[in-house]
């Protein structure tokens, strides 16, 4: 038998699979869909302080490997998620972890003040990344005295609950970036975002997305995926990494742990295919036991030196 | 995603349409959708299809060759794997007392062609639809029992457009329309059903990942009293009332 539980923040992930934020909303259709229970953690849909309608469509369009999304943070606002959304996951046992997102400093740590007080939230994530809306997200997260603030501010409101902060690979220098967040007090960071891309439709001579710009996600994101999460885990040794991006089976999250990753967040592939959450976690128990680690924590002490 | 062989597949190439028939069974109701893919990894997404036709031991969808992953499609052979999964979305409503108008083009035959093989008054089913040729017509089976106005671009019958047709025409008071098509089809059913008065409803279609609700993808707007609310394709519809749906963002 290997064992596949990851110890994170003294929250024990049953496996090191999440649900990555985002596709797979909020949790009201994924518990219907998903096992939530079988996997590591489910990460929410990014809630906002205001309700959001998102942005008008198309939203998605095809890439080779993957999506370009603009969907734009929709969601029902943090009252509506607190007090219809969030509890049906109460008593789902898996580790729970909220993805909150806000236009101002002071939106983000107002929402991070109203989830401390709910005793299964386990895990908060700044969404510090988001490519498809016009303040905060990504704008918040190229600038690095920014994220300090809002990690800074953030970790006030939540002195005991831990605080990830999920970073975008559209930055010039994505150690900076991690090494900000942890002077700000992050406790974790998730890496990365979808990555910025543009499709042009060749008939019209127009971007397809009305934003012009959308978020890549899928396959073909992955190898940047691994070299974001390789490059602040040679710089931090010690700092909780969820890696997220592009993983379709379980080499996937065996290559995000040995670049680095704790846990693997899978987004895309999930909604593609139901089923593919649990098969991932299949294929890492048979790589563990074919190449004779008995547990993830030993396949982290014997990868390759990070440097 | 389930797996299923293809049975059978017919492809028009004069008409750029193909039938697959796909061996699973599943419990889809008439307006209900699957998304379905080949056995391959490009293109990456399975596709939303409406249900043509169905019986105890498979199903099948109507498509027109567009791109990628319709012309693969197009190509499979029988006893090919197909992955899909459904049934997805809501059932249309059954109006069998009423006059019912179903009204569209293209590939939006495909969920009206399912309906009406479903009422169980087809003396009550009108359809209006548009196709661009003779060969697309004769490809579309017609459900025995119904009435049928055909509009091809062609010119090979009366009318040219569904739109023209549509709008030439006298709607009883307490017809229902039912819609499924080109854009421009839907915006006219729409007009039409707002100066007339009429119970109407038109099928939607958005590019979607997850086909349950959760991604956000097949965004539509609406309006609720004064109030304007974002709905989703998959989930809430395909069929949405005109008197709710905005068209345009």
């Amino acid at each position: 038998m290997v064992d596949i539980a990851v110890e994170l923040f003294g929250l024990r992930f049953k496996n090191p699979v999440v649900l990555a934020s985002g596709p797979s909303g909020n949790g009201k259709e994924a518990i219907e869909v998903f096992d939530l229970a079988k996997l590591g953690g489910f990460t929410t849909k990014t809630v906002t302080w205001e309700p959001r309608q998102g942005n008008p469509p198309p939203r998605l369009v095809e890439i080779y490997g993957g999506i370009l999304n603009s969907i734009g943070l929709e969601n029902n606002g943090i009252e509506c998620f607190i007090k219809e959304e969030l509890p049906l996951l109460k008593d789902v046992d898996t580790v729970k972890i909220v993805s909150v997102g806000g236009d101002t400093v002071e939106e983000f740590a107002q929402m991070v003040e109203r989830l401390n007080d709910i005793p299964y939230v386990d895990v908060i994530e700044l969404n510090l990344s988001c490519p498809n809306v016009e303040n905060g997200g990504i704008s918040f997260g190229k600038s690095p005295s920014m994220v300090r603030k809002v990690c800074e501010t953030c970790k006030k409101m939540s002195p005991k609950k831990p605080l990830m902060a999920k970073l975008s690979s559209d930055v010039t220098d994505v150690v900076e970036i991690a090494s900000e967040a942890i002077k700000g007090g992050i406790d974790g960071l998730t890496l990365i975002n979808s990555v910025q891309g543009m499709r042009m439709n060749i008939e019209t001579g127009r971007p397809y997305l009305l934003r012009g710009v959308g978020g890549m996600s899928g396959p073909c994101i992955k190898p940047i995926g691994i070299w974001n999460v390789y490059q602040v885990r040679r710089a931090f040794p010690d700092i909780p990494i969820i890696g997220t991006g592009g993983v379709m089976n379980g080499e996937d999250v065996i290559e995000y742990i040995m670049a680095g990753a704790n846990v693997v967040g899978i987004g895309f592939g999930a909604i593609v295919d139901f089923d593919l959450p649990y098969r991932v976690i299949d294929e890492v128990k048979v790589f563990l036991k074919e190449h004779k680690y008995g547990s993830i924590r030993d396949l982290v002490s014997k990868r390759g030196d990070i440097q | 995603m389930r797996r299923g062989k293809l049975l059978d597949i017919q492809v028009d190439l004069r008409s750029n349409y193909v039938k697959l028939k796909i061996g699973a069974n599943i419990d889809v109701k008439p307006g209900q959708f699957v998304m379905l893919k080949g056995d391959w990894e490009e293109p990456i997404l399975p596709r939303p299809f409406s249900i043509y036709d169905r019986d105890n031991i498979s199903f099948t969808v109507l498509m027109k060759i567009r791109g990628k992953a319709t012309r693969k499609l197009s190509k499979l052979k029988i006893g090919g794997e197909i992955r899909f999964k459904g049934p997805l979305g809501n059932p249309y409503p059954e109006f069998s007392d009423r006059m019912t108008y179903l009204i569209g083009g293209g590939s939006g035959y495909a969920p009206l062609h399912f309906y009406a093989e479903h009422c169980p008054r087809k003396e009550n089913i009108i359809f209006f639809i548009g196709v661009d040729k003779k060969d697309t017509r004769e490809f579309f089976d017609e459900v025995k029992g119904c009435r049928y106005e055909w509009a091809v671009e062609d010119g090979s019958s009366d009318y040219k457009t569904v739109v023209d047709l549509i709008e030439d025409y006298s709607f009883p008071p307490d017809a229902v329309l039912i819609g499924c098509g080109p854009k421009v089809v839907l915006q006219t059913m729409l007009r039409i059903a707002e100066m007339n008065s009429l119970e109407a409803y038109v099928s939607l279609e958005e590019m979607m990942v997850c086909g349950v609700g959760m991604c956000k993808g097949c965004a539509v707007k609406v309006k609720e009293g004064d109030r304007i609310s974002i709905k989703h394709v998959c989930k809430d519809g395909p069929l949405f009332s005109v008197k709710e749906v905005l068209l345009e963002w």
